[in-house]
């Protein structure tokens, strides 16, 4: 088998468990006589050996097999991304700082420039499958690709389940974490590759569950819970120093709530009295909840006369922490949910007298009350009387030893692992003959005479409302060739219901043309057919059009498809790769000028009425869909062709029709009335506050003048004002136009608006 | 169609180039190995360029992609050369010009590198034809002196001879459309990006292409703001790197020394490292004869005012110094004559001080190997 690995979790990286399981797994399965590559970043992390310096590597191996490191460079030692880094063809650091946009995020970086290296290995080597963590999300423009019509591209992807962010983040109140923008979107990503992969493994029954229970159907058919393989190296002789000749409970691990680090606090507490030489350890990173020092914490949970029997080493070579884990007379870990801890595994594999909670993976790799105690989730007290009964019963204490050993052997023994993951491949082999598009020839090698044809059938609908013929022209050509070979989809033109100017559009006769007032061409599709919308000047690269269509048949998760294009200039950075109505409605956000759903999902919209101008008609419609139907919008992960207008962006004009059409359709809250009102915070300027410095006084006039400047309440226009207070001119012009009001009064002015061609233009709309 | 089983895309950006799209394609065809597929990005051209390419394509019976521009107000390289990276084939890419004429072993060259190199941006000397479209040809910027030096710089490969595997573009993200409105340092953005990727930049002496010269070519066009660009982009000094290259590149070019290509035997290379028909510019022509410098002398001694003594000051001080080693009987002379021009002194006295030179040069000219370069130099400059 040829198995790559994609993570940047690999050594020399000095983190934790995912680390842990990539360093034993990628070897033993080399060992087993496999091709294995691993994908991973090119931080040193403090090493200077050689190898970790190539950009390709053959590492030794003991065995029949291959492993071969492929080093990127995604960031450094301390995780940022080089301020260069390019994401699609823009560099994202030349818009905006780190904290509002992805583009930089450490997470995408990574991503994007793993699926271009393993597009490109997939191609010299056939790998037959990816595993990946969905932590980080590495694998996530894989996927996008291989559920955007470029299956073929790469192999079978198996997402391998550790933890994801928001577990992770949650797990230890990190509120500014969760909400922190770049992390939203990360973790978005990493929930679509759990969703969006070829098969699900997980360590445990634990995280497979946590998973079934938010996705449940949407998640892949394959799904198999396999064991970390465990490698140990020899356990130290003899503890850490500090800890010699000592009576102790040790934790190992992250210092931190998710690890329940407060919970072995308040047991050693109750256990503190009743053993006078007891001491409590920590070994591992103090990561607490910002603002609140570890010290904090133990003086709130450990009363004081026993706090200084609460040791803590922080990190220790991985020996001296098994040797801990080894001599301690309990090993605790009163995580309140872990995924599969390798510490616990490893602290089995050299004896250790192990007390855990009853949820999570630990809990599946002790048995209770053979190889170690459980103990209700949370419950302190419980805690304490397990320990107690591992420091008191002794006969037990040495049983369980030697259970856990026996039983960490059983449930890490490689070949029985190594064969349940050759299982898993086979299955995805057998399944990915019946998924792969046999169209998908993305990688192309030949030159071909007509593009791939587009799957189902549907309708491409061109909005050329306020566009030119030339922009118009340049869309058409080019959808042209894009449709020559789909037969199923009709091109039309949707031109204003002014038709004075439709003339000069120059529409090819051959081609459909319908008009806001008429009926939406979407009405007459069927319920498998899929519909395009794209505002004029929008034109894809060769058979690239069938991206945006094919995302929509491919997805797990039903979505709506978008394009990365370029537009004339390098001004704006485009969309996320996910986003829904609520965030499209934010001011200033830019909306993508193309966008495909399934017929279906705007069912419920039966006119274009009052939907007035083209980036109002693309922003109402995109909400829509996603509002009626709970979708996002996603785009391929590649640049699929060019766009000759500027990206449009919702100002206030198109945020207030697209709320306004929501409202009306009972999504938008009733009770939201802030969203996007202001650009900025209104701020006037107040008096000096007593015993305030003075800046306004001290400054010379002309300072005085920019504090007032600057305190002035700034109220942006929309971007079109002047055009809509010249609309509203003419429209009252022509209200107390005499003519007009003869006409009122006589009570036909309606009829003559609509017998007189023309007469809207004249009278103007009513 | 050749077999092969890393495809092969010629992939060209065009404005306005009707009247030599058609030379490019041809070219292109008849050398050793052509293209699988032409890919035409065109900016908007209202020419015929379009059609024009199409034409020659299915005349001479090679796939070909025209991708048509709409255009939005200015020249935008970058996008274009990105469109036609995505329209190649997933193989090797050579990214040129259409207003370029390809060598018999020019695409074949770039290929090679690649076959030899895992990342590598290739490319080749650039020369410019001095009569009409078919030579004699000299050379411009530093694309022959770089291509005999065995260790690559990003600054070596230039944007009408580039090649890469399609791959290492979308690993980079595509070419920085941040680059582009303002003139230079476009692909030197790429090739950066590349070298810091891993990728070597390999330039080899068959992978040679002619440029049919415009007006532009051998003025002197602003590239401060993309020089910034750069600079701020990726933490460098693009002038100090250029400077340390060249004192490494040039004289060990002025040396002699000269790189077999990677397809050797192929074809025949003259003295210069360059095809045959090869007119050697004043800045390489230095290297064997101060011819050159003596006849800018003579035209000054001819009518000794301080208008013509101008002119030889604003002729020396334009010249690329750069490219003229400092250690070399040719800087000192240039430095000589440049500072006769700029001393300031009357003109009765720089005519002495100019006679006095022309006499120390010419004998020291007569120690050079250069007398037939120096015909072949005039002859260049009289075209």
């Amino acid at each position: 088998m040829k198995i790559a690995i994609v993570s940047y979790e690999y050594d020399p990286f000095p983190g934790g468990g995912i680390a842990t399981y990539h360093n034993a797994a990628v070897r033993i399965l080399a060992e087993a006589g496999h091709e294995v590559h691993v994908v991973t970043n090119s931080a040193l992390h403090g090493r200077e050996e050689e190898h970790y310096k190539q950009a390709v590597h053959e590492a030794p191996i003991d065995g029949p097999g291959s492993l071969t490191i492929h080093r990127l460079h995604y960031f450094d030692s301390s995780r940022e991304v080089p301020r260069n880094a390019q994401f699609l063809d823009v560099c994202p650091d030349r818009y905006a700082g780190r904290a509002h946009l992805y583009g930089a995020c450490p997470s995408n970086i990574a991503a994007s420039q793993a699926a271009a290296y393993v597009e490109h290995l997939h191609r010299q080597q056939g790998l037959d499958v990816v595993e990946c963590p969905e932590f980080f999300a590495e694998a996530f423009y894989m996927l996008r690709a291989r559920r955007s019509g470029r299956s073929a591209s790469f192999p079978p992807i198996c997402i391998h389940g550790h933890i994801s962010s928001r577990f992770a983040f949650s797990a230890n109140l990190h509120a500014w974490e969760v909400g922190y923008y770049p992390h939203r979107q990360k973790m978005l990503r990493e929930e679509y590759c759990v969703q969006e992969a070829d098969a699900l493994l997980t360590p445990s029954h634990a995280l497979m569950r946590r998973y079934e229970d938010l996705f449940g159907a949407a998640l892949p058919k394959i799904r198999r819970t396999i064991s970390y393989y465990l490698e140990l190296p020899p356990a130290a002789e003899k503890p850490p120093e500090p800890l010699r000749g000592l009576n102790y409970m040790v934790c190992v691990g992250r210092i931190e709530p998710r690890k329940g680090s407060d919970l072995a606090m308040e047991a050693f507490a109750r256990l503190a009295p009743k053993f006078d030489d007891l001491h409590l350890v920590f070994l591992g990173k103090e990561m607490w909840h910002h603002g609140e020092a570890v010290d904090d914490v133990i003086d709130a949970h450990v009363p004081r006369e026993y706090r200084d029997r609460v040791v803590r080493l922080g990190n220790v070579p991985r020996d001296e922490a098994l040797a801990a884990g080894k001599f301690a007379s309990v090993f605790l870990h009163p995580a309140p949910w872990d995924n599969y801890p390798c510490a616990v595994l490893e602290a089995m594999g050299v004896g250790a007298a192990c007390v855990v909670s009853d949820q999570g993976g630990h809990s599946e790799m002790v048995k209770d009350g053979v190889s170690g105690l459980h103990f209700p989730v949370g419950d302190a007290e419980a805690l304490a009387r397990c320990a107690e009964r591992m420091l008191t019963d002794t006969e037990f204490a040495k049983t369980a030893r030697e259970a856990a050993v026996r039983r960490a052997q059983a449930i890490t023994e490689p070949n029985a692992l190594t064969q349940q993951k050759l299982e898993l491949v086979d299955a995805m082999l057998e399944q990915e003959k019946t998924m792969v598009d046999v169209q998908a020839v993305q990688t192309r090698t030949k030159a071909i005479e007509t593009v791939d044809r587009l799957p189902g059938g549907g309708v491409v609908l061109v909005d050329a409302g306020g566009f030119d013929k030339w922009t118009l022209g340049s869309t058409l050509s080019s959808l042209e060739r894009e449709l020559e070979s789909s037969p199923n989809y009709e091109l039309v033109v949707l031109v204003d219901a002014d038709h004075s100017k439709v003339a000069e559009l120059e529409i090819p006769e051959n081609l459909r043309r319908v008009t806001t007032i008429d009926e939406p061409v979407w009405q007459a599709c069927g319920d498998d057919d899929y519909f395009v919308y794209m505002h004029a000047g929008v034109r894809f690269d060769l058979g690239r059009l069938r991206d945006v269509v094919c995302q929509l048949r491919d997805a797990r998760v039903n979505c709506g498809s978008v394009a990365w294009l370029r537009p004339p200039d390098a001004a704006q950075f485009p969309y996320p790769p996910d986003f829904g109505w609520q965030d499209q409605c934010v001011v200033d956000t830019v909306i993508p000028p193309v966008f495909a759903v399934k017929a279906s999902a705007l069912a419920s919209v039966t006119s274009l009425s009052g939907m007035f101008k083209a980036n109002a008609r693309l922003s109402i419609l995109m909400a829509l869909a996603s509002a009626e139907n709970g979708i996002r919008f996603q785009h391929t992960g590649d640049v699929l062709g060019d766009t000759y207008r500027d990206l449009p962006r919702m100002d206030h004009d198109t945020q207030w029709r697209t709320l306004g059409v929501l409202d009306m359709r009972g999504h938008l809250p009733r009770e939201w009335t802030m969203v996007g009102s202001l650009p900025e915070l209104p701020m006037a300027e107040v008096a000096t506050q007593p015993g305030q410095a003075q800046p306004a006084q001290a400054a010379s006039s002309n300072g005085s003048s920019q504090v007032r400047e600057k305190a002035r309440v700034e109220v942006r226009e929309p971007a079109d004002y002047e055009q809509l207070q010249q609309i509203y001119r003419e429209h009252m012009a022509l209200k107390n136009h005499r003519a007009v009001k003869a006409l009122r009064k006589l009570g036909v002015f309606g009829a003559v608006r609509k017998m007189l061609p023309g007469s809207k233009k004249l009278l103007g709309d009513g | 169609m050749t077999s092969r089983d890393v495809p092969l895309t010629l992939v060209m950006v065009s404005y306005r180039k009707k009247d030599t799209i058609g030379l490019s394609i041809e070219s292109a065809v008849n050398g050793s190995m052509p293209p699988d597929l032409i890919v035409v990005s065109d900016d908007g051209s209202d020419d015929g360029t379009q059609g024009t390419a199409e034409f020659h394509a299915n005349r001479l019976g090679v796939p070909c992609i025209v991708v048509k521009h709409q255009r939005v107000g200015r020249y935008r390289i970058q996008t274009m050369r990105n469109t036609c990276a995505a329209n190649a084939l997933d193989g090797v890419v050579l990214l040129s010009d259409s207003d370029c004429i390809f060598g018999p072993h020019t695409l074949e060259a770039h290929y090679e590198i690649h076959r030899k190199h895992e990342w590598a941006i290739g490319t080749g000397p650039r020369f410019e034809f001095l009569e009409g479209d078919s030579g004699p040809f000299t050379s411009t910027f530093g694309t022959l002196e770089y291509t005999h030096f065995d260790k690559g710089l990003y600054c070596v490969p230039v944007g009408a001879n580039f090649s890469f595997k399609k791959s290492l573009w979308k690993m980079l993200g595509g070419f920085d459309r941040a680059f582009e409105g303002s003139y230079g340092m476009e692909e030197f953005q790429f090739s950066a990006q590349a070298e810091a990727f891993g990728a070597a930049c390999v330039s080899d002496p068959l992978a040679y292409l002619f440029h049919i010269p415009h007006e532009t070519v051998f003025g002197n066009r602003d590239a401060s703001r993309n020089i910034r660009v750069f600079n701020e982009t990726y933490g460098r000094v693009h002038g100090d790197e250029e400077r340390e290259y060249l004192q490494q590149v040039i004289p060990h070019y002025w040396s002699g020394k000269r790189k077999a290509s990677l397809l050797d035997g192929r074809e025949e290379l003259d003295e210069w490292g360059a095809p045959k028909g090869f007119v050697p510019p004043m800045l390489i022509a230095l290297s064997r004869t101060l011819r050159p410098l003596i006849e800018w002398a003579d035209e000054c001694l001819s009518d000794v005012r301080p208008e013509s003594i101008d002119a030889l000051g604003n002729k020396t001080q334009n010249l690329d110094w750069r490219r003229v080693p400092e250690d070399s009987k040719a800087y000192e002379f240039l430095r000589g004559l440049h500072g006769i021009a700029r001393s300031g002194r009357s003109p009765e006295r720089v005519g002495e001080m100019l006679r006095e030179w022309h006499a120390k040069a010419s004998a020291e000219d007569q120690k050079m190997p250069g007398s037939e370069v120096a015909k072949a130099h005039a002859k260049g400059a009289a075209s």
